[in-house]
């Protein structure tokens, strides 16, 4: 375990606890799309091989889409329900 | 957990029980949907970097690709919910929900 | 496990030239000016609401809600360190399909990706590939872990310093 590795596994684990403690829905999104960027880090680095390459790609890439849902709803929701709530 | 030669413990497995256990307290500690499918999301991050960590790489890539498909039909459920609620409201308190 | 000096100034290097790479030509492509999507406009309201700045705000959201210039370095940096040269060219293809995928009708992603190849390739003789995908986790946490309304107001001078918004 060198400084790189050591550096990934600090930040996850703060950004982990940071999206369990935070009450708001939206800033609930950016830490989480900030431990995706981590997991797929780890994971290219756990597997030294092309096809960890590829788990990494098709990871990041089916989360953002899922981010990209959540976000959306959260938009149909405030227009829905008024201005009210986050 | 795996402990590699130099005894160092790997890291990966570890992120990834971390944010199962989190997201599983957090699901059932949230009350309103969205919280619920946001920490979802969370446990399944860990889910496929566990799954990985034990090198089955065919069922991550496919667990990966699936998995947005569920997260947008749970969400299409959300928006049909508030849909037929607010149309109860505005029409008739004993309107029956059965249909469409 | 001994850290040293080398690798800390390693990882400071490249964590200086993944975050001027990727704000630059997220930047210049426009991403601070208008939100692609719905989720987009959500997070820039929502951030102007607790204090910060709109068009930093629109940025964030962008960088959430598709794979942008971030994604693409981090891509580059993982596909370098597999693959050599080559890899970055598959790192953008996918890159570009995960674009269309997102339904966001730009060029950033690509663009970043192919040119965080080429900065990785000049600079491989004395900074390992590694070090840039440290780096990049290192860039994307000041930015979107950290503190979110200060982010915002820098990425919105940045934006109005350079002309773009």
């Amino acid at each position: 375990m060198d400084a790189v590795l050591l550096l990934i596994g600090v930040i996850s684990f703060v950004v982990g606890l940071r999206v369990f403690l935070t009450k708001n829905r939206v800033q609930r999104l950016l830490y989480l799309c900030c431990l995706n960027f981590a997991i797929s880090a780890l994971i290219a680095l756990y597997i030294k091989s092309p096809m960890g390459g590829v788990v990494a790609a098709a990871y990041f890439i089916g989360s953002t889409l899922s981010s990209n849902a959540i976000a959306h709803t959260i938009g149909k929701v405030q227009r829905l329900e008024g201005r009210g709530e986050w | 957990m795996k402990v590699g030669e130099s005894g160092n413990v790997e890291l990966l497995p570890l992120v990834s029980i971390f944010c199962i256990v989190i997201g599983c307290i957090g699901v059932i500690l949230n009350t309103h949907y969205l919280d619920k499918i946001i920490m979802l999301e969370f446990l399944t991050g860990g889910l496929i970097g566990l799954i990985v960590s034990f090198y089955y790489l065919d069922v991550a890539i496919l667990t990966s690709i699936v998995e947005p498909v569920s997260t947008v039909i749970l969400l299409l459920g959300s928006l049909k919910y508030i849909y037929i609620k607010r149309s109860r409201r505005r029409y008739s308190s004993k309107l029956p929900v059965l249909g469409k | 496990m001994e850290v040293s000096w080398v690798e800390l100034i390693k990882l400071l290097i490249s964590t200086g030239v993944c975050w001027t790479n990727f704000v630059l030509i997220d930047t210049y492509f426009g991403l601070p000016r208008k939100p692609g999507v719905l989720g987009a406009e959500v997070i820039g309201k929502t951030l102007e609401k607790m204090g910060g700045d709109l068009n930093g705000g629109y940025f964030m959201g962008n960088i959430v809600c598709s794979p942008d210039a971030s994604a693409g370095t981090l891509m580059a940096a993982i596909f370098y360190y597999l693959l050599g040269f080559k890899g970055g060219l598959i790192a953008t293809l996918l890159v570009y399909i995960g674009n269309r995928l997102c339904n966001d009708p730009g060029y950033a992603g690509t663009f970043g990706t192919f040119s965080a190849t080429v900065i990785i390739h000049l600079l491989s003789g004395f900074i390992e590939p590694r070090y840039f995908i440290g780096g990049m986790i290192m860039a994307i946490f000041t930015i979107q872990g950290l503190y979110h309304v200060g982010a915002s107001k820098v990425l919105g001078y940045i934006g109005r310093k350079l002309g773009m918004i």
